[in-house]
């Protein structure tokens, strides 16, 4: 499914879909770790024959979904009153908060600037007549 | 995972709306799975095939897919492959391999988000 791990110098680890399959991993210069979207990279097959294509860049409206925020108890300061004397007390008490992006957006935007790094970049598919229209205007 | 029925004469708990929320609106962490499948004839060799997935999931961004093609290996088609990941679902799609009045292929999809 979507990357598990990224590391520095470009490994990269990621699951089948499939419980009984090994864990998989393979190096950004692979030749089946390639852009087949503008957005999306296909990572090498598994020996199953299932492939993961990840998501590696986002428009502004989809990094505001809510899937996009990870959240986590945070121990956030409070004023209580103290239970006999009724004055108040600091305390720290746990509290779910933001605590950063989903972390699979983390490691696909990792990936993406990385695949840019070593020049693999997405190319778009040459539509025949666009291509015949090009050659015409090249001779002319 | 199954879904807990409210029985008549329950309260309705939060634990028991959101279960239905998780569905429509995945959140981070989970996956939508489901299967697809392609059918085609083919006019010409390298002809596109392909069908638009929605997923259940609105409003939350996916991160990833994986398909595999269990139910239907590869017929007159070479292995699907997908693009257009958003928010509504996917586009999966192949090429043909040859003039064939059937191109066929098929399995399981998993969405990550």
């Amino acid at each position: 499914m979507a990357l598990h791990n990224i590391t520095e110098d470009g490994m990269l680890h990621w699951r089948c879909h499939h419980k009984k399959c090994a864990p998989l991993q393979a190096h950004i210069s692979h030749d089946q770790v390639e852009y087949v979207d503008h957005d999306l990279v296909a990572l090498p097959p598994c020996d199953c024959g299932s492939r993961c294509f990840v998501k590696v860049k986002f428009t502004e409206e989809e990094l505001q979904a809510p899937n996009m925020v990870e959240y986590g108890m945070v121990p956030t300061e409070m004023e209580l009153p103290h239970a006999i004397t009724g004055e108040p007390v600091k305390v720290l008490i746990p509290a779910l908060k933001p605590i950063g992006k989903n972390p699979f957006v983390t490691r696909h935007l990792e990936l993406a600037r990385q695949l840019d790094a070593i020049g693999k970049v997405h190319s778009p598919p040459v539509v025949e007549s666009e291509a015949a229209d090009a050659s015409t205007a090249a001779e002319a | 995972m199954a879904l807990n029925t409210v029985t008549t004469g329950n309260t309705i708990l939060a634990a028991d709306v959101n279960q239905l929320v998780n569905v429509l609106q995945r959140s981070s962490g989970q996956t939508e799975t489901g299967k697809y499948f392609l059918t085609a004839p083919s006019y010409v060799t390298s002809a596109s095939i392909g069908a638009y997935v929605g997923s259940l999931s609105r409003g939350t961004t996916p991160v990833s897919v994986t398909i595999d093609t269990v139910d239907q290996a590869p017929s007159n088609m070479n292995s699907p492959s997908t693009d257009h990941l958003t928010a509504n679902g996917f586009h999966v799609f192949a090429s043909s391999t040859g003039i064939n009045p059937a191109c066929n292929a098929g399995g399981n999809y998993t969405i990550q988000y």
